[in-house]
């Protein structure tokens, strides 16, 4: 078990190594002067500012020393600053981050809850109308992009009906969470239709697959209620990889929610990402790329560990 | 079960599919597959999937006939100009002539007009060859450079493969959207063919893993052992054996790719980071369409249904495929 | 970093915060004060009423209107508004952050300017008491309001706009519009008396201290102290105290309990307990917000959103109140002289001869609301000439081709193509809808003359200025045909002069002015005529003179067309109409302000109805 943990987490550091070696060299891919693409049309004006900022990023450096410079800041928190708006990157991440991170679990929670029945009928139904038809549901949900969902759910629930507001943010701190609720279920919702259509495929596959196993039969042949066996017996082994493919969502979530917090105007990590692709802020897009992959990983790899607790199998091995 | 192998996670990329993917090889009998053919691949499939591949059929053609240059036809086939004015331009006003912004179906504009009046049917069409080009290099960048990385160190191993996979590992740990927006972002101009190139990189490191996984399995079944055991030059069999056995797969996983792909330059046109305007794409049809959702809520509906029915196609037909390989591998 | 901290004037230093200025209006449309507020549609002399009328209407409140007026509803206290911006203030410092409408609206509840507008759009003074000019217009003595104190308890002297100047001369937005003043010094002369020494008389300085970048009053020792922390949490003297700041989302202001300036009948200020700004950028999304009470009012400053609004209003009955004002400024775009073939007037004369102004509103969404741009300045303005009207170059699509045609069948044409050969043209804009659907009616009509290969750019608001600005050729820039927006609220002065002084040192030299070189000339067209005339206007307050020496540089404009133009900025404050005061607030002599130019409100008299 130890060495899982030591191999996983060995792992872990070449990746993030080999992540944030990646992200940087994005500098080095700019055309012309980073200092130009940084600045923009600031550049011109001081060549202090320039002289300093060539300081800061020591762009006259060696390319890998200059990675192994910012590591060592980005290791202690120091993503380094927007020369835009003047603030700190880290701490616009962790500023946002609970929006973020409450949208990605809003929408997991409400795809689960969805996804299981859907699963489990269709599993138990197989070949019948009621899996056909569940099946083609989650089919059509798994092929719309979620922009598209957020545009109709808005123009259906604020713009028709009136029912919720169209975008922005309330936070549960200052508004309660009932007016929180009211910003957020919009697009959590959009978020959650495709992970929804992943969950329930994954139940019903794994459901059909445990079904036939020769445990399941002998607890019909013992008469057991069909209810029983399907949530006593069934689902449970299913649980676990569907946990698996929570968690891994969840992370990739964080990065996924960036076009819907774009189109509801919500002030997570991915609107304030594409802000700063759309002012080319170069250093806020660098720190929020590295910090998102990182947070991926870093789940990953906490699943991983979980699944090797969990499953002897692994565990061995 | 398959999709417990963690090393077979594919993030972003349509990852609960390739259980199928790695079973079509885990099973069967130790002979080189035989090929079906085509009438019989059709007549196997369920109506949804034919309706689906008639679907990506008529996109394909519509998207081509759109680029060729029709007049030939004698404008028996006619299409609208997709970045013009309809029915001309009149010179004594500079106006849109008879086409009026924002109208509705009507049998001059079969699905009306969009803000600046032009043909929304048109442009629909027209629409279709961006995607078409980020599908077609996307998956050409995949199967290539991907197949023959992921069958080479899938078949020669070693420190190759080590090195190979772990690169793709660590690119594949960026969630796809953001990795790719941070790159575009690079870009000061953002045309076709920057765009597909990116995808396409982006897309080469999942055909990897999935040949890899392939070849792994192929490399191990009779009808290469003996063929190395009679001295076959390892070049031979890779290329013989191990490759043309990857591909079909690899294809199959192509079509479930090339829904994701759409997706994500739907994506990208939606943020106004794909191509450069005029150029039609459905992303850019809804964006531009949303600012008059109030007046004309179907001109968003339609780019709308043209792009999920085309992932919606994508995903049976891709499903269908790797159904088929999965079948196919166990009962030989 | 302390980056901030580090700036020093340079040479180029306007330069940046112009360019980035003219940016943001050229994508949306907004800039600092402004003239009288007028929307009536129709250029004719009945729209040269005093009191523009507004076309209001709200059925349900009876004839509210929006023309700015005494109000007669009863005012009345407490209450907070939320309100909707287009986009979040990139910082809330006047000296450092170049601000556009959004922030503006922000900034003008913390902060008061020493000079505001009133209704006839004159300058008068508002945190300053007086202020007055030497002989020629290079020493201007103002005297403070005595007893006014900043938020943190601080109180403003003369030494404290001393003290600003240090900050304002080495800030990003602070320092352009002290070297476009030509403003060298700042002195505490009294204790509530500044002086202040122009190295170029110019009449219109108090213009300057209406603007943000100068005009508005900080606290210097907190803004020395934290710059950063400033942004967030800004100290002025304003009617709104800085209660929280939640980026992207919600920024918060209180009441100011002490504020110093009453209603004209002698109550305190302001109305509302408090006012909030929430940014959503989408446009439809942010009328939707109003319309669902999600927020109370909302600014824009897009004719398609007003379109909307006004559809809101008066098809479905929604009871809002829509505040139009139509800018000082024109959109549009600009040739790049300096880059053949349009170095050759008949290129230019040809282009705008092909652009339908009507289309292009119509593609803007601006019919019936936005005015078709003749000139830098609005029908409404008193800057505004007929004649220049009567000189542009209106539509005429076969004129334009003939005159295209006379080009390109030229054996000497300055492309160097063959004769007969199609021009070129790279047409540009920010990737906005709005200005894409303007860019692609061009496009069509380029295209349509069967003359001219037309292709399309978008780029980011940032590269869009640095393909105009040029600073790697010379600021000659890359752009040929590029979307731009002219003209500005403020005294013509402002956006004029920079604009006709020579682009590059060798014109700058060819002159006998080295070193004058102003790489704010966008289109790189020098007239030396033009450009002595601008200079002239600023030697002298005789409105006479001046109106006469702009309308022959806008002549010349009409005739050499370096520049082409769609519409006005039509700009909209639109609020649920039991809110009321956007149109009737009081500058300090009781005079009525200037209303609610560019969407920008002032918060200080709004209050809503019980």
């Amino acid at each position: 078990m130890g060495k899982v943990i030591a191999s996983r987490l060995a792992r872990l550091v070449a990746t993030l190594l080999a992540v944030t070696f990646l992200t940087f060299s994005m500098t080095a891919l700019l055309p012309g002067d980073p200092v130009n693409a940084i600045l923009g049309v600031e550049a011109v004006r001081d060549p202090e500012v320039v002289a300093k900022i060539r300081a800061d990023l020591g762009l006259d450096d060696p390319f890998f020393l200059r990675y192994a410079n910012w590591l060592k800041d980005a290791a202690t928190g120091d993503l380094g600053q927007s020369y835009i708006t003047d603030q700190d990157v880290l701490t616009t991440i962790t500023q946002r981050l609970p929006v973020t991170a409450q949208l990605a679990f809003m929408a997991i929670v409400m795809a689960l809850i969805l996804a299981i029945p859907i699963g489990v009928l269709g599993a138990y139904k197989q070949g019948k109308w009621q899996d056909s038809s569940t099946s083609a549901g989650v089919q059509i949900a798994l092929s719309i992009p979620n922009f598209i969902v957020g545009i109709f759910l808005i123009w259906l629930f604020s713009v028709r009906l009136g029912w919720l507001p169209a975008s922005n943010w309330n936070r549960i701190t200052t508004e309660g969470l009932i007016q929180n609720l009211k910003t957020a279920i919009l697009p959590a919702s959009a978020l959650a239709m495709t992970q929804m259509a992943i969950f329930s495929r994954l139940v019903r596959s794994d459901m059909i697959a445990t079904l036939q196993e020769d445990y399941i039969l002998a607890a019909r042949s013992k008469g057991l209620s069909d209810r029983f066996i399907l949530l006593r017996h069934a689902l449970r082994p299913s649980s676990l990889s569907l946990m698996t493919i929570v968690g891994i969502n969840f992370g990739a979530l964080l990065g996924g929610t960036v076009i819907i917090e774009y189109l509801f105007a919500i002030p997570g990590v991915g609107f304030r990402l594409i802000n700063a692709i759309f002012q080319r802020d170069i250093i806020v897009i660098q720190g929020i790329t590295v910090f998102i992959a990182t947070a991926y990983v870093v789940i990953n790899t906490i699943v991983d560990l979980l699944y090797a607790v969990v499953d002897p199998r692994i565990r061995k091995g | 079960m398959e999709h417990t192998d963690l090393d077979n996670r594919l993030p972003e990329f349509p990852r609960d599919r390739l259980s199928n993917v790695s079973a079509s090889v885990t099973t069967g009998v130790d002979v080189a597959p035989k090929k079906a053919t085509f009438q019989e691949v059709v007549s196997s499939m369920p109506l949804r999937v034919k309706f689906a591949s008639l679907w990506i059929v008529v996109v394909v053609v519509g998207a081509i006939y759109a680029k060729i240059d029709t007049s030939w036809l004698g404008g028996s086939l006619p299409l609208q100009d997709p970045n013009f004015q309809t029915n001309g331009f009149d010179r004594a006003t500079g106006s849109f002539g008879t086409g009026e912004p924002i109208e509705g179906m009507s049998a001059a504009h079969w699905l009306g007009t969009d803000a600046i009046a032009r043909d929304t049917f048109a442009r629909l069409v027209h629409g279709g060859w961006v995607s078409l080009v980020v599908v077609v290099v996307s998956a050409a960048c995949g199967v290539i450079i991907g197949g023959f990385l992921g069958s080479l160190v899938g078949f020669v191993r070693g420190r190759t493969e080590t090195v190979i996979m772990a690169t793709v590992d660590v690119i594949l740990a960026f969630p796809a959207l953001v990795l790719l927006l941070a790159l575009v972002s690079i870009f000061e101009v953002r045309n076709l063919f920057v765009i597909s190139t990116v995808i396409g990189v982006l897309s080469i490191p999942a055909y990897t893993r999935v040949a890899r996984a392939n070849a792994l399995a192929i490399s191990s079944r009779q009808f290469v052992t003996a063929a190395r055991a009679i001295g076959t030059k390892p070049s031979r069999i890779l290329f013989r054996e191990v490759i043309p056995n990857v591909l079909p797969t690899l294809l199959a996983y192509a079509m479930v790719a090339a829904a994701f792909v759409v997706v994500v330059e739907g994506s990208l046109s939606f943020l106004g980071l794909s191509v450069q305007l005029p150029t039609p794409t459905w992303g850019n049809m809804i964006n531009q369409a949303r600012r008059d959702i109030k007046l004309n809520v179907a001109q968003v509906i339609w780019p709308s249904l043209a792009l999920s029915i085309t992932v919606l196609s994508l995903n049976q037909v891709g499903d269908f495929f790797q159904q088929r390989r999965a079948v196919k591998g166990s009962n030989l | 970093m302390g980056v901030t901290a580090m700036r020093r004037k340079s040479l180029y230093r306007a330069v940046a915060l112009l360019a980035a200025a003219g940016l943001i209006a050229g994508a949306c449309g907004g800039s600092d004060d402004s003239a009288p507020a007028d929307t009536s549609e129709e250029t004719s002399e009945e729209a040269a009423a005093e009191e523009p009328a507004v076309e209001a209407g709200d059925e349900a409140e009876g004839d509210v209107d929006t023309a700015i007026e005494e109000e007669e509803s009863a005012v009345n206290y407490g209450g907070s508004i939320s309100v909707g911006v287009e986009a979040e203030a990139t910082g809330l410092r006047p000296w450092e952050d170049t601000c556009s409408s959004p922030c503006y609206n922000m900034m003008i509840a913390v902060y008061d300017k020493l000079m505001e507008q009133d209704v006839n759009g004159a300058y008068t003074p508002y945190l300053a008491e007086s202020i007055t000019p030497n002989e020629d217009f290079t020493v201007w003595t103002m005297t403070l309001r005595s007893g006014v104190t900043f938020h943190n308890g601080v109180e403003l002297t003369a030494q404290t706009i001393a003290d600003m100047f240090l900050i304002q001369q080495a800030g990003a937005a602070g320092s352009s519009t002290v070297s476009a003043a030509n403003l060298v010094s700042v002195e505490a002369t009294g204790d509530l008396e500044v002086t202040y020494t122009l190295s170029q008389g110019g009449s219109a300085f108090p213009a300057s201290l209406s603007r943000a970048a100068l005009g508005m009053v900080f606290e210097p020792a907190a803004a020395a102290a934290d710059s950063e922390g400033y942004s967030m949490a800004p100290i002025g003297t304003g009617p709104f105290v800085i209660d929280s700041r939640d980026l992207d989302n919600e920024t918060t202001f209180v009441r100011n309990d002490s504020y110093w300036a009453t209603d004209p009948d002698g109550n305190a200020l302001p109305y509302l307990d408090s006012i909030s700004f929430r940014p959503i950028p989408d446009e439809g999304t942010r009328l939707d917000a109003l319309l669902s009470g999600t927020v109370n009012a909302m600014q824009t400053l897009r004719q398609g959103t007003i379109r909307d609004a006004r559809a809101a209003r008066d098809d479905d009955g929604a009871a809002i109140t829509l505040y139009e004002f139509q800018g000082n400024n024109v959109g549009g775009g600009m040739f790049n002289t300096a880059v053949p073939p349009f170095d050759d007037v008949r290129v230019r004369r040809a282009l705008v001869l092909m652009n339908s102004q009507e289309q292009v509103i119509e593609a803007l969404g601006g019919t019936g609301i936005s005015l078709p741009g003749t000139q830098w300045f609005s029908p409404d303005s008193v800057w505004w000439s007929e004649k220049v009207a009567e000189a542009w170059p209106q539509f005429d699509f076969e004129a334009g081709v003939e005159t295209l045609t006379e080009y390109v069948n030229d054996p000497e044409r300055s492309d160097g193509k063959a004769v007969g050969e199609p021009i070129d043209a790279e047409l540009s804009c920010p990737p906005d809808p709005t200005l894409i659907a303007s860019m692609q009616v061009l496009e069509q009509a380029y295209t349509a003359s069967g003359l001219v290969n037309v292709t399309m750019t978008n780029y980011d608001q940032q590269t869009h200025i640095n393909n105009a600005l040029g600073m790697d050729n010379g600021f000659i820039g890359s752009h040929q045909v590029h979307c731009w927006r002219w003209g500005d609220d403020a005294d013509p002065s402002v956006p004029l002069n920079p604009a006709l002084a020579p682009p590059t040192a060798e014109v700058a030299e060819a002159i006998g002015l080295p070193g004058v070189v102003s790489p704010l000339n966008f289109p790189n067209w020098f007239s030396p005529t033009a450009f002595q005339a601008a200079v002239a206007a600023t030697k002298t307050d005789d409105f006479a003179t001046r109106y006469g020496l702009y309308e022959a540089i806008m002549l010349e404009i009409a005739d050499q067309v370096p520049v082409y133009y769609s519409g006005h900025t039509a700009t909209a404050i639109a609020t649920e109409s039991n809110i009321f005061g956007l149109n009737s607030w009081h500058v300090p002599s009781g005079e009525l302000g200037i209303g609610f130019p560019n969407a920008e409100g002032r918060w200080s008299e709004v209050f809503i109805a019980s």
